[in-house]
């Protein structure tokens, strides 16, 4: 059994496929089925397209009929408000609105102002989910999925192989990794997770046999000013930035969930590395230090 | 024969005073197919724009159509 | 992974995850309906010119079979990408000049060779969404035996007021080459062999929701054309002598052009209104307007009626037949340059099942000068009529 590499470019990052399979064709039609998938997500939670979901109900937005939505539509607003709940409001998909504030290219830290100003747009607690009917009861509030689409991509990239006969391999998508099944030999993948400041290379390995690692980090999106780092991870609840941890890894059974946990944990401040141990889920935490990162 | 234009402007304004603050919900019956600009298939539009602009000398839309072939 | 007790959170994640499509054991691939094929197949016909128009016998005019197949294939959260292939066959007898016939009336002269060509095109566009509106690229060329044309242009979409209101704006930019076919030979002398063509234009547009069943848009373009503007196979008959076509070398076009769109629900249908006013600086005017109404049958048919009409004036230097020439040295006798209204009727029909649609569609377009609304004096022997009928089939995959 030989292992076949599939490269490229989804979700906004370099993703790979690496399929065990009899033969090539088995490995492309699986490859097929998980791109697909991947092709798939990516378009119908896209903020741009007009046709996708999330545009359709962000421009519901403002009055109480709200609209329906798919069953995997549902099921993805059923997990946001689980995640919100065992997160203490820190898990909200209505935290895309800040965007409007954080133009982190343009490399000016917002005033306190306009953050506030949008603060009234985020909340959960707000919105009115009961399926499969979705209100988002003020115009302006909006629904990103961009928070945890792409680990559950992940997983049912992982799925499409296994529904394609493919018994060993992976999902990368830009360091949200799913795994399909440990090597032929049952020895675990070494997945190295990337280092937070110095982006080319690896700060650990970590070898999972099953299950999958998502991580998340202050280095994603970003600007520096003033030697303070502000981060694309925003606490729903103030508005701003998180500003104590630098990366954290987290395994769990799903990608989707281990993605949750690092978002969370990030969220926690200092307070993550307990919360993810409270959660029972292994972990890898880094915090900034005023030379650069520690572990935690 | 400017009156057309000034009539259809006319109507429009009037009928305009119905100006509601459309609430983004309320959009299903403009999302139908048949509420589109062109409402055809495969490039119909295209294709009846292109008919009419070799047989007649109006030309100008809304949009950019391809480019011109010599059509007699 | 050593896998420590999970907490009780970690259960209700677990169990609100495990309940998602994606995880169940036989995750069948979902289709992947975003892409989409199609072919589209038309027969245009032109009613043959009588006799009575040539002074002689009646003569098959023009005909054109067209296929055209289309490929639209998102990329992406924000991409799309279109590509339009045309082939055509057109064949058939055109105008090829006016002599005056008796007490001064125009009498047609058709080409009188049955010409056949073919003309593939391809357009190719790509087009990105943001938030707030989206922007197009699109390159085309089109080919045929003796013309050959390439543009490029672009177009860009603001969406403000809630999305209530789009502002748009597009320009394209045509260059066309012509080497008209026996040009310049013993048969023809006049005939020009080789010649070229820019066009530019340029348009902007607003369109708004005006409530929830109706949507308006009103918009200006601008044409400028400069170059071989006349047609190298028609002629014009100039004080006993016979000339080639020769227009200006440039041309500016003005139009106005105002849709809406209306929901009408309790009948199900939406109606159609289209207008356009068009002024040029060879002095034509021209107006259309086009009504049509959209009816929904049942859960998937759509049956569309519409009727188009236009008028338009002359061009200053055209006329049937020139009695003495012209300080500008301006000459043409093309139908296309005369006053003359039409009426086209129209019927469609369109039908989905699952991935497919269908549609035909079968029009009828009538000429004569007395469909306009100002007086013609003498109205062009070569006016046309004809008829298309066209199918299309398209499937989402």
């Amino acid at each position: 059994m030989q292992i076949h590499s599939y490269p490229f470019k989804a979700m906004g990052s370099p993703c790979e496929l690496k399929l065990y399979a009899e033969d090539r064709a088995q490995a492309d039609a699986a490859a097929d089925r998980a791109t697909g998938e991947i092709s798939r997500l990516e378009r119908v939670y896209s903020r741009y397209r007009p046709d996708s979901v999330t545009t359709r109900i962000n421009r519901s937005a403002g009055i109480a009929r709200g609209v329906d939505v798919d069953a995997e539509t549902a099921g993805l607003l059923d997990y946001a408000a689980s995640a919100y709940g065992e997160s203490d409001g820190l898990f909200d998909l209505t935290s895309g609105v800040l965007r409007r504030a954080w133009d982190f290219r343009s490399g000016r830290v917002p005033d306190r102002k306009r953050v506030e100003e949008l603060l009234p747009l985020v909340g959960w607690d707000k919105i009115i989910w009961r399926r499969p009917r979705i209100v988002l009861p003020v115009a302006g509030m909006e629904l990103d999925f961009g928070g945890f689409v792409k680990e559950y991509t992940a997983d049912c990239a992982a799925q499409a192989c296994r529904a394609a006969g493919i018994a060993h391999g992976l999902v990368d998508l830009g360091g949200d990794i799913a795994l399909i099944g440990p090597h032929p030999d049952g020895s675990a993948w070494r997945v190295g997770v990337q280092h937070p400041r110095d982006l080319a290379n690896a700060i650990a390995y970590v070898e999972l046999d099953q299950g999958a690692i998502a991580t998340s980090g202050d280095y994603e999106r970003f600007m520096e000013v003033d030697g303070t780092r502000y981060c694309h991870i925003l606490n729903p609840r103030t508005g701003w930035p998180a500003q104590h941890l630098a990366s954290v890894s987290v395994l769990a059974p799903q990608c989707l969930i281990a993605g949750t946990a690092t978002t969370i944990a990030i969220l926690k401040e200092e307070q993550g590395p307990a919360w993810l141990s409270e959660l029972g889920l292994s972990h890898l935490c880094f915090e900034r230090t005023r030379e650069g990162v520690r572990q935690c | 024969m400017k009156r057309v234009t000034i009539t259809i402007l006319l109507a429009l304004a009037a009928s305009g005073c119905a100006l509601e603050k459309v609430q983004p919900w309320q959009r299903e019956y403009l999302a139908r197919p048949e509420m589109n600009w062109d409402a055809g298939l495969v490039g119909e539009q295209d294709m009846r724009d292109h008919t009419y602009v070799s047989k007649e000398a109006a030309t100008g839309g809304a949009t950019i159509g391809g480019g011109g072939c010599g059509c007699n | 992974m050593q896998l420590k007790k999970p907490s009780s959170s970690l259960l209700a994640l677990t169990t609100a995850a495990l309940a998602l499509p994606g995880y169940a054991p036989n995750a069948e691939a979902w289709a992947d309906t975003e892409s989409d094929a199609g072919y589209r197949f038309s027969f245009y016909k032109e009613g043959d010119i009588s006799a009575e128009a040539t002074n002689g016998h009646s003569s098959e005019r023009y005909q054109v079979i067209s296929n055209q197949f289309h490929l639209l294939m998102p990329r992406g959260e924000e991409w799309e990408y279109a590509a339009d292939v045309t082939l055509e066959t057109m064949s058939g007898a055109s105008p090829w000049y006016i002599v005056p016939g008796d007490s001064g009336k125009p009498i047609q002269v058709m080409s009188g060779a049955s010409i056949e060509d073919t003309r593939y095109a391809l357009q190719g566009r790509a087009r990105k969404f943001r938030e707030d509106g989206k922007e197009s690229f699109t390159a085309s060329v089109s080919n045929e035996r003796d013309y050959l044309s390439i543009s490029g242009g672009g177009d860009v979409d603001f969406e403000l007021d809630g999305k209530r209101t789009t502002i748009s704006a597009g320009a394209l930019y045509s260059h066309d080459t012509l080497n008209p076919t026996d040009g310049r030979s013993d048969r023809f002398p006049d005939r020009i062999d080789h010649a070229t063509k820019n066009t530019m234009t340029a348009y902007g547009g607003v369109s708004e929701i005006l409530n929830e069943q109706t949507v308006a848009q009103l918009a200006l373009s601008y044409t400028f054309s400069d170059g071989f503007l006349s047609d190298p196979y028609k002629e014009a008959y100039v004080a006993g002598n016979i000339v080639a076509d020769s227009r200006p070398d440039r041309r500016n076009q003005f139009a106005v052009n105002f849709k809406l769109r209306q929901y009408w629900a309790g009948w199900k249908g939406a109606l159609h209104l289209d207008a356009r006013y068009f002024h040029d600086d060879w002095g034509v005017a021209a107006d259309t307007v086009e009504l049509g109404w959209y009816q929904s049958v049942g859960d998937s048919w759509t049956v569309s009626p519409s009727v188009r009409w236009y008028e338009q004036g002359h061009a200053d230097f055209y006329r049937p037949y020139y009695t003495v020439t012209r300080d500008d040295g301006h000459y043409s006798s093309d139908y296309r340059l005369s006053a003359y209204g039409a009426l086209a009727y129209r019927l469609g029909v369109m039908d989905t099942w699952k991935q497919w649609s269908f549609s035909m569609a079968l029009e009828y377009y009538d000429s004569n000068d007395g469909y306009t609304l100002h007086s013609v004096d003498q109205a062009n022997p070569g006016l046309v009529d004809f008829a298309v009928i066209s199918a299309s089939v398209s499937r989402k995959f």
